[in-house]
């Protein structure tokens, strides 16, 4: 049993991501959407959202009894693996935890009174029932890492088609993913045409913009683990394989996360063709063939002269959070830092993220700062790319060995303030001839075009002349 | 593979930054896709923001990006529901105050402006396919007719559902602008020529399949609207930049008859199939060499690269 009860989430969206992973994790094969007491506003909504992160093939029931009864009861019992359960009574709340099988989830809310109430219920987590969750999940864990006894069937090339190759981005058009913008930057470079398609749309909108271009590259964005609101997954991943049978599209998934698992474990074989990963960790559960497919830098032709309002030694630019294992140690490394020597963080209180502003910022800065992740292996922070290739000279731990040291960045140690002190005293005397080598160095093999041309002459030949 | 040569930020050296905000993710314009296109080929870090969204999330995009250009796409008659028309120029003044050039499209054919007044604070420059009087806005104005796909060969021709001895692509409805279109098209189809009509209304457009469909249809019809001054029938370089064959009773001038399209005479089905007889009668030879002189004109001068290029150097100077 997976609890929630003690969790203070206030609000839905980030409240819905962390349920949508620990759904992901555990597979369930039906999801119970239960509101208790006053009926839950929005309900639907969540119905849906369960059905998107669901595997392909399973139910989704919403109920709004007070206590799991009938068909429920017995399905409770059975078949279901998760149920959001909206209730003021701890009681309820017991109701549904005795009567779920091992190895499901309860998300606990409450409508109508505070949190504090939670604390009741939250009493339960000692149970036995916690026991048993950690029993079954560990068990699922390790099955899952038994790679797949099918192997991924081998790609196919064939010739590069006499005509500007039709490529289309079906992603979150909603934020300014480096991902979306280099393809689109890269696509059109090597002459296709491209367009990007929201994934937030619903389904037939985006069946249609993808039918009226009969793409030959489809590059998703979120395609196994779409935003709220947006189509759901086994919807997507249908109109994906009948894109692919239609008119023989290439569909491709994007996977940059450093996370230990996926969070779609599931064969999507019938709809992807290619699989293209930020790190070296094998995905079996997905049955497609897979390449070591990096971030990339925009391409630039120069670097572009200092800007006053960017000025600074040491400059991070990224997410700080206080959370685990994932941006903790790096926050605390970064505070210390701008502490110690008054380093620069971006976003700063206009929490505006200057991604798209590195050709300003990176000439402007003695140096900037990046974090490899060792637990995740094989996966290179877009800085290795976004900052040398804009002409800044970046201090990192773990380059990938896409950079050389003291060549194209300063190395330092993980998240250690006097070692990144040190090598910014190295930056200092040696910008400029770092920069310069960093900068035609990422140019002249790792832009986005260079990331486009890599996937392109995956599955096209050439000979026989392409117009692309 | 031609390299087109990249623009940047003249002083500095830095990629241009770009922005388009239109209704970019479901209207299929070949202006958006166009710039976007161009963009990508003369190295400026571009990106769309829909004018659907909400006003807050169109601001936070361009402060984000603080753009060296933004062009607007039906700027002045959003989309219902979109941002308020006066928060997109109230953007658009606070971007051009930070020093960005503001680009407002009107590819209308319409003479009776749909937002006679000035707006002056927020564009720096309005791109027009057509010849009306624009000055109540109060900003210069650039002639920019639609334009051609980047495309850097010539597709093959394969038997496809576009094979065909001519071929019209488009809508074909019943009003007061399309009446003429619709009676020549009727004509056409009761004439002996194997003509084929691809009509948007009752399937899918056809727009991003211009390059098969140049190749592969003997010819492609198009027409002007010659009581429209100024404007041009997006067709007329749509096509030619894919090294169609066009047959077009209107091109502007943009292109030589005979040289680099077949002219026909307004509304006569009887000029277009004898056009088409005297290309057949001319050869093979005479009308691939029409297709190659077409093609490489278009991409020279009519593509969205050159459109765009254009644009650039008014706003930025000319690239040496």
């Amino acid at each position: 049993m997976t609890w929630w009860g003690d969790r203070q989430i206030e609000q839905r969206a980030e409240e819905l991501v962390v349920l949508a992973d620990v759904v992901r994790e555990t597979r369930p094969s039906v999801v119970v959407v239960a509101a208790v007491g006053r009926a839950e506003e929005g309900l639907g909504g969540l119905g849906a959202f369960f059905a998107s992160i669901a595997p392909p093939g399973s139910a989704v029931h919403s109920t709004q009894d007070a206590r799991p009864s009938g068909q429920i009861g017995s399905e409770l019992a059975t078949r279901v693996a998760a149920v959001y359960l909206s209730t003021n009574d701890p009681a309820v709340a017991f109701a549904y935890a005795a009567a779920l099988q091992p190895g499901s989830i309860l998300l606990l809310r409450s409508p109508g009174a505070p949190w504090p109430d939670f604390s009741r219920v939250s009493c339960a987590r000692d149970s036995v029932l916690e026991g048993r969750l950690v029993e079954t999940t560990a068990l699922r864990r390790e099955e899952r890492a038994v790679p797949g006894d099918a192997p991924a069937p081998p790609i196919e090339r064939r010739t590069l088609p006499r005509r500007p190759l039709r490529s289309v981005f079906l992603g979150d058009l909603s934020y300014c993913s480096a991902y979306r913008l280099g393809v689109g930057q890269g696509m059109a470079q090597l002459g296709a045409w491209h367009r990007d398609v929201s994934i937030r749309d619903d389904a037939a909108d985006i069946d249609q913009q993808v039918r009226e271009m009969a793409p030959d590259l489809i590059w998703t964005h979120m395609l196994l683990w779409p935003p709220l609101g947006g189509a759901p997954v086994h919807k997507l991943l249908t109109l994906a394989e009948s894109w692919r049978k239609r008119f023989g599209a290439i569909v491709l998934v994007h996977d940059g996360d450093p996370r230990p698992r996926t969070r779609f474990p599931h064969d999507v074989s019938a709809a992807v063709d290619l699989a293209l990963l930020n790190h070296s960790r094998p995905v079996p559960d997905w049955r497609v063939p897979s390449c070591r497919w990096l971030y990339a830098a925009f391409s630039q032709e120069r670097i572009g002269d200092p800007v006053l309002d960017y000025r600074a030694d040491l400059a991070f630019a990224g997410l700080m959070r206080e959370d685990g294992d994932l941006y903790g140690p790096r926050t605390a490394c970064v505070r210390a830092l701008v502490e110690r020597i008054g380093m620069r963080v971006w976003p700063d209180d206009s929490g505006i993220n200057n991604r798209m502003l590195i050709a300003d910022v990176a000439p402007s800065v003695i140096a900037m700062l990046g974090f490899g992740r060792p637990e995740a292996p094989g996966w290179v922070d877009t800085r290795v790319f976004s900052v040398p290739g804009a002409g800044g000279v970046l201090i990192h731990d773990d380059t990938g060995g896409v950079l050389e040291p003291h060549v194209h960045y300063v190395p330092c140690v993980r998240y250690d303030v006097d070692s990144v002190i040190e090598a910014l005293a190295i930056a200092r005397h040696r910008a400029p001839e770092i920069r310069r080598a960093a900068f035609e160095h990422v140019q002249r093999s790792h832009t986005w075009r260079h990331r486009c041309e890599q996937v392109v002459s995956m599955f096209f030949r050439t000979s026989g002349g392409g117009a692309a | 593979m031609t390299r087109t040569p990249m623009w940047a930020l003249p002083m500095s050296e830095r990629p241009l930054r770009s922005v388009m905000i239109g209704d970019c993710d479901h209207y299929l314009s070949p202006y958006i896709l166009g710039v976007a296109a161009a963009c990508g080929q003369l190295g400026v870090w571009h990106t769309q923001v829909s004018i659907r969204q909400p006003a807050a999330v169109i601001r936070q995009r361009l402060d984000e990006l603080q753009p060296d250009l933004v062009w607007t796409h039906m700027l002045l008659w959003a989309p219902t529901g979109s941002c308020p028309r006066d928060e997109l120029l109230s953007m658009c003044e606070a971007q051009r105050k930070r020093g960005a050039f503001v680009l407002l499209h009107d590819g209308d054919a319409k003479e009776k402006m749909r937002y006679p007044s000035s707006v002056a604070h927020a564009v720096s420059l309005a791109l027009v396919n057509h010849a009306y009087d624009r000055s109540v806005w109060g900003v210069p104005t650039m002639w920019w007719p639609y334009a051609a796909m980047p495309q850097f060969a010539l597709a093959r021709s394969t038997a496809s559902e576009f094979t065909c001895e001519l071929a019209f692509a488009g809508q074909v409805v019943e009003n007061a602008i399309y009446s003429a279109r619709g009676r020549l098209i009727e004509a056409l189809r009761r004439s002996p020529i194997d003509f084929r009509v691809f009509d948007s209304t009752r399937g899918l457009n056809t727009l991003w399949r211009t390059a098969e469909l140049a190749a592969c249809a003997g010819a492609v019809l198009g027409f002007g609207r010659k009581d429209v001054r100024g404007w041009v029938d997006t067709r007329v370089t749509q096509y030619t930049g894919a090294g169609a064959i066009l047959v077009h009773d209107d091109v502007a001038g943009l292109f030589e008859p005979w040289v680099h399209f077949v002219p026909y005479e307004t509304g006569s089905a009887d000029s277009v199939v004898a056009a088409l007889q005297r290309l057949k009668g001319e050869g093979a030879t005479f009308g691939f060499a029409m297709r190659e002189r077409a093609f490489e004109h278009a991409q020279a001068h009519h593509s969205w690269t050159a459109r765009v290029h254009q644009v650039l150097e008014r706003a930025f100077g000319r690239k040496e």
